[in-house]
């Protein structure tokens, strides 16, 4: 009987394996742009990204201002290319009410119109960074934890992808085509939380670029 | 990386210029070769940027408030490097509530806890406020099906096309069919993907895939325009077009093939568990 009953497990294993399931769902490791077939959503040139500095008032970090000029570079806002460094001659270290004062105060600098953008603080995250992933914009989130690091950190990073399995990671401390960090979909969800509970997510509203053209 | 390219450029000019003083200096004496002429130039419209020449040949640019230096070799410009290259950050050690925290630059806080908030442009709304302000049934505009409409050209050009996608009657309704971009020729995302850029402007409707479902080359007015997206929307492809819901409508109602379904594994396994249990059962 036992035998039977094994039989019969075995069996039912193998019916119900899923041969295309990945072995590495749990843990992050840092990777180019593509992975088994997966490539990131946002494939902002390195020639572009953003190396994280301190204010040169107080060296306090710019990772915000870095990741959000990130992603206004991934959206072709040139006019916009700029603006951390801009920032970095004030005092360092951001929340939403200053990005939202520093967004007005260099577009009034440099006579440009603000464009549109939505910030979103909050327990759940997910529906938004599905919606901006979905639209091939770039989020930047809020980021609490990596092995990179080693422990806790208080960090912006650019999201370039949040879908299927993975989410990856553009850290403007780690700027690079084979840098980036791919981060199984809950894992990412908890970092991004860690250590407050609750996520900051800005995204520009302006068009994402234009896809590649080509012919039918 | 060469800190400030430019002074050590003229620098290994000049080293250069003083010559080799073994085969061209007879008698002691040596020819001293022409120095290059090293030249800064500027832009009135540009006014943060400078442009160094060489005997009258553009070497390069640089500006100032980037901190971005590019070479140029009479075709391309280079892509954009510091001069002074900033140490890596390491953060600042900080003490939260939950421990030790490396800071990378978020003011904890000053980030306070919300379940849920929103804000536009730093205007705080409601769910309710931004599904009205967003005019759709979300709090994000879900744009990623919709045609692509993108103008390459000058400022005017572009403007020009803008102005009637907002007041004229045939293409205002596209607004919110299609997502309108309007780029420079020069941008990145323009120059990088190949697209054509030398018309005036250059006006591309896409799909979401990328393919070109009409081009033209110089703005023809708001009405052709207007039934060229109509016609493109006709033609491209239903995003919700599955192929495995196609009638064939040759397939014989007789045909002997079975498929397969994951269901029927379970059924089999599940009457093999019973059989093999009902042998057991005195």
């Amino acid at each position: 009987m036992s035998a039977r009953i094994s039989l019969f497990v075995a069996l039912l294993s193998f019916v119900t394996a899923d041969f295309g399931a990945s072995s590495a769902g749990r843990g992050s490791f840092v990777n180019g742009p593509a992975h088994n077939g997966e490539e990131i959503t946002c494939d902002l040139p390195a020639s572009e990204h953003l190396r994280n500095i301190g204010s040169h008032v107080d060296q306090k970090g710019m990772c915000v201002l870095s990741s959000v000029e990130m992603a206004a570079r991934w959206q072709g806002m040139t006019e916009w290319h700029g603006l951390r460094d801009w920032a970095a001659r004030e005092p360092g270290g951001a929340w939403p009410e200053k990005v939202d004062r520093q967004v007005v105060a260099f577009a009034k600098q440099h006579s440009l119109t603000p464009p549109i953008y939505l910030q979103y603080q909050g327990r759940d995250p997910r529906p938004l960074l599905d919606a901006i992933d979905r639209t091939a914009r770039m989020a930047c989130v809020t980021y609490g934890y990596s092995p990179r690091y080693g422990g806790s950190i208080a960090h912006m990073v650019c999201c370039v992808k949040f879908r299927r399995q993975w989410a990856v990671v553009l850290d403007n401390n780690f700027p690079g085509e084979d840098l980036y960090e791919w981060v199984p979909l809950d894992e990412f969800l908890r970092r991004v939380k860690h250590p407050t509970g609750t996520a900051w997510v800005f995204v520009w509203l302006t068009p994402p670029p234009p896809p590649a053209p080509h012919n039918k | 990386m060469i800190p400030f390219r430019p002074f050590l450029i003229s620098s290994a000019l000049l080293a250069a210029s003083l010559g080799d003083s073994s085969t061209s200096c007879p008698d002691g004496r040596c020819a001293v070769a022409p120095s290059p002429t090293v030249e800064w130039r500027r832009r009135s419209d540009a006014p943060g940027e400078a442009y160094l020449f060489i005997d009258g040949v553009q070497a390069g640019g640089y500006n100032r408030a980037r901190d971005e230096w590019r070479d140029f070799d009479g075709r391309a410009w280079s892509a954009p490097r510091p001069l002074f290259a900033a140490p890596d950050f390491r953060g600042v050690e900080v003490t939260s509530a939950s421990g030790p925290v490396r800071n990378y630059g978020l003011e904890l806080d000053k980030l306070p806890t919300h379940d849920g908030r929103y804000s536009l442009c730093g205007r705080t709304v409601t769910r309710s406020e931004a599904l009205q302000a967003l005019a759709v049934g979300e709090p994000f505009r879900d744009d990623s099906q919709l045609l692509r409409v993108t103008i390459i050209g000058t400022p005017a050009q572009r403007q020009l096309v803008l102005d009637d996608f907002d007041r004229d009657s045939a293409l205002r309704a596209w607004k919110s069919r299609a997502l309108v971009s309007a780029l420079t020729p020069d941008n990145p995302r323009i120059r990088d993907a190949g697209f054509k850029t030398d018309g005036t402007p250059t006006i591309y409707v896409q799909a979401p895939s990328g393919q070109v479902l009409h081009r033209q080359d110089e703005y023809r007015g708001s009405e052709p325009l207007a039934e060229a997206l109509e016609i493109a929307d006709r033609r491209r492809k239903d995003p919700n077009y599955d192929p495995s819901k196609d009638p064939d409508l040759n397939r014989r109602t007789s045909d002997n093939s079975i498929r397969v379904r994951t269901w029927h594994l379970y059924l089999g396994a599940g009457l093999l568990l019973a059989l093999l249990l009902r042998r057991k059962a005195p």
